[in-house]
């Protein structure tokens, strides 16, 4: 299966809402970890759901993911992937000052020949996801980070760029694009 | 301007708020914003904000950061302290162009970062966007 890990902060939403705007089923299995509180994650997930014709799942944990398939990390809880399948949520210590965090749920992917794995990193301040970024172009990935100047807040993707020899920095519509070209 | 107070305001409904403590920005983002069929509140500092949102405000935050007193961040850290976050998309409103990283504790509650001067077309657009995942 093919899993693809994007990680948001501030100013990430915009670009997703453009990126999934009429956005088609494709055979991948897609994991948005956006810096967001709680309250926010259902109206999140409601509007992705409402321009997208992905399955948009905010999980409870327990789920195995499936292709076709947008999982939102729920705000306030990490969401990693058991055996690079199954989602477990958990409330453990904030990384990087937050909770979910990109670096946590790109971590936990580990080497499996039967999947295909991709890291894109978006707008957002901080650091988070630049380690997890580095972390699953060791395993292979194809890794992608928005390019900061499309960006409302550089720090996050200029963070993935110092750490990571990346192999593409494109704006939101190439995103886009790059994303409908996956199987 | 004849925004809608604090006071009375229907609760209902999502509404804007813009925090700023220049009244150009205010009448300027009232004056994009007031045919539209929701409340817009109009609060010159981050206490008039705390203020509202006390008196049942829902929606759309648009929050200046370099304010007198209480600044754009502080507010937010109250509004959090308060557990008021519900119901709210919060999105910095500021001319200074690149936060600041000691304030990373607060970005998981800042959706957006719109920088002023800003285009009128992409502003409403925003709003409008929010606001819709708020109903």
């Amino acid at each position: 299966m093919h899993i693809i890990i994007i990680g948001s902060s501030t100013g990430g939403p915009r670009v997703l809402f453009d990126i999934f705007s009429d956005f088609p089923s494709i055979q991948a299995a897609i994991i948005i970890v956006q810096h967001m509180p709680l309250s926010t994650t259902p109206r999140f997930a409601k509007r992705l759901s409402q321009i997208c014709q992905l399955d948009v799942i905010i999980p409870k944990g327990g789920e195995h993911i499936k292709p076709k398939s947008l999982y939102i990390a729920p705000g306030d809880t990490h969401l990693i992937l058991r055996n690079n399948e199954e989602i477990l949520l958990t409330s453990t210590e904030k990384v990087n000052f937050v909770r979910p965090a990109i670096d946590v749920t790109m971590l936990t992917l580990t080497p499996d020949s039967r999947n295909q794995y991709t890291g894109i990193i978006l707008s957002g301040m901080g650091c988070d996801g630049a380690e997890g970024l580095l972390h699953l172009k060791s395993l292979g990935a194809t890794t992608v980070v928005q390019n900061p100047d499309s960006c409302t807040i550089k720090s996050m993707p200029e963070a993935a760029i110092r750490i990571c020899d990346v192999d593409k920095i494109i704006n939101p519509i190439e995103i886009r694009s790059f994303l409908l070209n996956q199987k | 301007m004849d925004p809608v107070q604090g006071k009375g305001m229907d609760t209902t409904i999502s509404g804007l708020m813009v925090v700023d403590d220049d009244e150009d920005i205010l009448f300027t983002v009232h004056s994009l914003f007031k045919k539209r069929p929701f409340p817009i509140l109009l609060a010159h500092s981050g206490q008039e904000c705390l203020d509202y949102l006390d008196n049942g405000f829902k929606g759309v935050i648009l929050m200046d950061i370099m304010m007198p007193g209480m600044d754009g961040w502080d507010t937010i850290q109250n509004i959090v302290d308060k557990g008021q976050m519900q119901d709210l998309i919060i999105s910095m409103f500021t001319a200074k162009d690149v936060p600041d990283t000691t304030l990373d504790h607060l970005k998981e509650y800042v959706f957006d970062y719109i920088t002023k001067p800003f285009e009128p077309e992409n502003l409403i657009a925003l709003v409008d966007d929010y606001l819709t995942m708020l109903s």
